[in-house]
């Protein structure tokens, strides 16, 4: 597994420009049509938003996005942020009597997410959410 | 992101180009605010040069229209293009609003 790219930034909302730009940066890389980079953009900016205004990080503790390249020739992007357990995968399909208000907001941003990247992994590891994209080469 | 205003006959027409995400959200959302401070009620925000919107900007055009609401106005869309119409489609938005294809046929339906 090869790490293309990191960065590591306080998990807070005014870290989203920065975390945002250096996410651009690394899609410009990519060798894609210019619909497909968009849409890995906006499925990453999706789940920041998520983590940032609905998860439930601790403040003073830091977000992580690291692209890398498999065995397989495929992009991983993987996004680790040491909040509560939060899966966003289920935000928008988890019945209502399930949900508390604060759950429910970002069902919208998921259900963008799933729709531009169909390879999207959650994991709960060592009190980290590990959200991880993986994007075929076309 | 940059927005050109005009008036057509009683509607404020926002040409927007460019890209409304995260960063940029929270100046289209102030923008479109201070035009409605300024009285105007029928606002038309053209999507046609718009390359990208994410949920950011979704929560913008919901508070631009709840304050429209509230002063009996209303906006409208008009030209959304490839990514930008899925992102709409995909959030419902095509249902809540009113989208034309054209200025033109937004101007004489309105």
């Amino acid at each position: 597994m090869e790490i293309l790219g990191e960065i590591q930034k306080p998990a807070s909302i005014e870290s989203l420009s920065s975390l945002m730009g250096f996410v651009e940066n690394q899609i410009g890389m990519m060798q894609f049509r210019d619909e497909h980079r968009k849409n890995i953009c906006l499925a990453v900016e999706e789940a920041l938003n998520n983590i940032l205004y609905h998860g439930d990080i601790d403040r003073g503790t830091d977000i992580n996005i690291a692209f890398k390249l498999d065995n397989l020739g495929r992009f991983l992007i993987v996004i680790t942020d040491y909040g509560a357990p939060f899966n966003m995968l289920l935000s928008d399909v988890l019945p209502d009597e399930m949900k508390d208000s604060k759950k429910d907001r970002p069902a919208i941003s998921t259900r963008i997410m799933k729709r531009v990247v169909k390879d999207i992994e959650y994991k709960r590891l060592e009190n980290k959410n590990i959200l991880t994209f993986t994007i075929p080469r076309l | 992101m940059e927005i050109d205003f005009r008036k057509e006959g009683r509607a404020q027409i926002a040409s927007v180009k460019g890209r409304i995400d995260a960063v940029t959200a929270p100046e289209f959302e102030k923008k479109m605010l201070e035009v409605i401070e300024q009285g105007e009620r029928t606002i038309l925000i053209n999507m046609s040069g718009l390359e990208y919107i994410s949920s950011a900007g979704l929560r913008s055009i919901l508070t631009i229209a709840k304050k429209l609401k509230a002063e009996n106005g209303e906006v409208f869309f008009v030209a959304l293009q490839g990514a930008v119409e899925e992102v709409f489609k995909i959030s419902g938005f095509h249902s809540i609003f009113k989208v034309f294809d054209s200025e033109k046929s937004a101007l004489e339906k309105i």
